[in-house]
């Protein structure tokens, strides 16, 4: 159920474009529709986000942030951006349906969000936002968001890929095989990509330096930290994949950990 | 083996002494770092601690005088760990007793023999190490079966830290219902100030309005034997009381006559019917003259979960008479939203509780938008009026100020609920009385 019948036309609109042209589309879907009902399946176990407030860690270009402000009705969305970068989620929206932003979503950097003082939230969330941070800034993160919950207030954290995953360095799309990241050299992995991009180094380089940025965080490490910082894990779930394990691999690390790929907890504020 | 005793100090304590069983060990052996002592600490919302039940409020005090800032908070309960760090601690510590507060969801942990252990920790790794204590923990019956169940679902923790609140509870998603909370269940039966014919009619009662007179009546000489009893003991300084105000009066269940009236048979019979299990006396109000209490919902304040298992026992000590302060009800008003701290966004308290207006403001637009009428109770002393949690009552005004309204009442939640006090984010009190 919608509330906003603009954003149910605009649901139904991109919902046939990603059917129709999926490389350019199925993304935009995936963030704006996918995710926010995930996040929504997720809150129902706490009497759902309808007049909460709910903060978005990590919102980015704020695609999933509007979707959830439009789809969920929370009072009020704060979608905190840990990095500077402009929120194009609106214009975006509008390539597929014109539609104003609701007046309960807001989007702040995290110095601002502190200044600001917002005061507590009922409901927070992270999709693939914090896996580019290291271990102190990590927990960090974790205590800041413990701090601007309510008490009993839940926090819902997802992880896209594991590090240790088969494509936990986001480099299978560049020529990387499942696992490159674990077992190739700097070297190998530079002459990989910037043969799979034709020999475009600065290409290369901004990949790989993204790579060097993804955090190295297990799922038990991930789970720990969260309990270190005070919260109580409600609930986790991990899907696997199904890739068969490389032998040389197999001898150095853990299976279970080679094959966690996305990780998501449900967290909440003791 | 050290028998502790302790907390005649601390403040809302139902028991006279709580005694915590430890095993004496050498913290040393338990772990690393400086150790640099004991805290003292206790279950303090249990009579006893032979056995536990339902959700029990830990109230630690290190006596150090040190900061809790970087501090850490170590529980380990029946094979579940949980670490509070500074910020959650110091926020767990009430300002004026210095105590630490940590709770226990005891429902999600097996009947038997559990362990708990704890340490505090500063931030340059000296620590507190309490010592091991062992519980025998006793949740029985549906009810204890259904809240686990629930809780379980929900994810609730096992160890939750100082304060309390019903967001850590499922709420209105859990499974578990009053059956007296089923619409299905009410009979249309004229609204009666009268005691009941019979402890069904008194039921149906309750069910239809929110409240009952029971078809019971406490003997005019416990009645009277109470009166002299706690009559004296202001005199003498054992109950506080400023003489000719509308001062609750605290702990007069302790005096023996106040304590038959807790205990009356005929009453927990009746509560045994009403809630399927064992009601649980949580703690007493008595008044000399009318409260005068706004209009208000008990449920923020005595806080069941599920909704509806605990109950408010009103017994009249004088024959009431008008403009004295009568106590008032709303009838049909258990029907309404119950409130909460988490609806009204304000924090929880300790003494202060001005924050309260808003539950004030709130509860009269509910009166207003509902229409209900508000009834004045005049009872013949000895007369019982049971009612629901979520009923809007107060205290009229004394109209009158030399006329007195003396009266006792006493909260009871069923043994098997999570009792709490959502405005205060604590434990409840809980005494199973046999």
């Amino acid at each position: 159920m919608e509330p906003n019948s603009k954003y149910a036309v605009f649901v139904q609109n991109l919902t046939s474009r990603a059917l129709d042209e999926p490389a350019r589309f199925a993304d935009l879907k995936a963030r704006f529709i996918d995710v926010p009902r995930h996040i929504a399946t997720w809150a129902e176990a706490s009497n759902g986000l309808r007049g909460k407030r709910v903060v978005d860690y990590g919102s980015g270009t704020g695609e999933i942030a509007l979707g959830v402000a439009l789809s969920a009705g929370p009072e009020i969305l704060v979608g905190v951006q840990l990095e500077p970068e402009p929120v194009t989620a609106l214009e975006q929206a509008a390539t597929i349906t014109a539609m104003t932003a609701p007046a309960s979503l807001r989007f702040t950097a995290t110095a601002e969000f502190d200044a600001n003082s917002y005061g507590e939230f009922d409901f927070g969330y992270s999709w693939s936002s914090l896996d580019h941070l290291g271990r102190d800034r990590f927990d960090n993160t974790l205590r800041h968001i413990y701090k601007n919950l309510v008490l009993g207030g839940r926090f819902l954290l997802q992880f896209g890929k594991m590090y240790y995953s088969p494509d936990g360095g986001g480099l299978m799309a560049h020529g990387v095989p499942p696992w490159g990241h674990l077992f190739m050299s700097r070297q190998e992995l530079v002459a990989t990509v910037v043969a799979h991009h034709a020999g475009d180094t600065t290409k290369a380089a901004a990949i790989l330096s993204t790579f060097d940025t993804i955090s190295r965080l297990s799922c038990p490490e991930v789970i720990e930290a969260c309990r270190r910082v005070g919260f109580h894990v409600v609930r986790s779930y991990t899907t696997r994949s199904d890739i068969a394990l490389p032998a040389n691999l197999d001898a150095v690390y853990r299976a279970d950990v080679l094959t966690e790929q996305q990780l998501v907890i449900l967290l909440s504020r003791n | 083996m050290l028998l502790r005793r302790w907390a005649l100090q601390l403040r809302d304590l139902t028991a006279v002494n709580v005694e915590v069983q430890m095993d004496s060990i050498n913290a040393g052996e338990t772990a690393a770092g400086s150790i640099v002592g004991e805290p003292n600490w206790a279950i303090v919302n249990r009579a006893s601690n032979s056995f536990v039940y339902g959700l029990l409020r830990l109230e630690l005090v290190h006596g150090t005088g040190r900061k809790l800032e970087g501090a850490r908070l170590l529980v380990r309960f029946a094979g579940h760990e949980a670490i509070f760090p500074g910020e959650s601690v110091v926020a767990a510590t009430v300002p004026n007793d210095g105590a630490i507060r940590i709770h226990l969801v005891t429902h999600l942990v097996p009947n038997g023999m559990q362990e708990l252990t704890a340490e505090l920790i500063w931030a340059d790794g000296s620590k507190m190490v309490v010592s091991r204590s062992i519980y025998r923990v006793e949740n029985v019956g549906s009810l204890a079966h259904a809240v686990r169940q629930d809780l379980q679902e929900y994810g609730t923790p096992v160890i939750l830290s100082g304060l309390v609140d019903s967001r850590m509870f499922p709420l209105h998603q859990g499974h578990a219902q009053a059956w007296f909370n089923d619409p299905n269940t009410i009979v249309d039966v004229p609204l009666s100030f009268e005691p009941a014919k019979t402890a069904e009619a008194a039921r149906m009662h309750l069910i239809r309005w929110g409240f009952a007179v029971l078809d019971y009546v406490i003997e005019r000489h416990t009645v009277e034997a109470f009166r002299d009893e706690y009559e004296t003991a202001i005199d003498e300084g054992r109950l506080r009381y400023a003489r000719g105000t509308s001062e609750r009066i605290q702990q007069a269940h302790r005096l023996p006559s106040g304590r038959k009236i807790w205990l009356d048979q005929h009453v927990l019979g009746f509560l045994r019917e009403w809630f399927r299990d064992e009601p649980c006396a949580c703690q007493t109000l008595l008044y000399v003259h009318g409260s005068t209490q706004d209009a208000h919902q008990d449920t923020i304040h005595l806080t069941p979960y599920p909704d509806g298992f605990m109950c408010g026992v009103w017994v009249a000590l004088q024959d009431v008479v008008p403009d004295s302060g009568e106590l008032f009800v709303l009838p049909g008003s258990h029907r309404t939203p119950r409130i909460m701290t988490r609806d009204l966004r304000i924090g929880k308290v300790t003494e202060d509780y001005s924050a309260f207006s808003v539950l004030t403001d709130n509860v009269k637009k509910m009166m207003a938008h509902h229409g209900f009428e508000i009834v004045p109770y005049r009872p013949k002393a000895g007369q019982v009026l049971v009612w629901h949690e979520n009923l809007i009552h107060g205290g009229s005004k004394r109209i009158n100020p030399s006329l007195t309204r003396h009266s006792i009442v006493s909260h009871y939640f069923a043994r098997g609920s999570i009792a709490y006090y959502d405005a205060r984010g604590e434990g409840a009190s809980m005494e199973l009385l046999e």
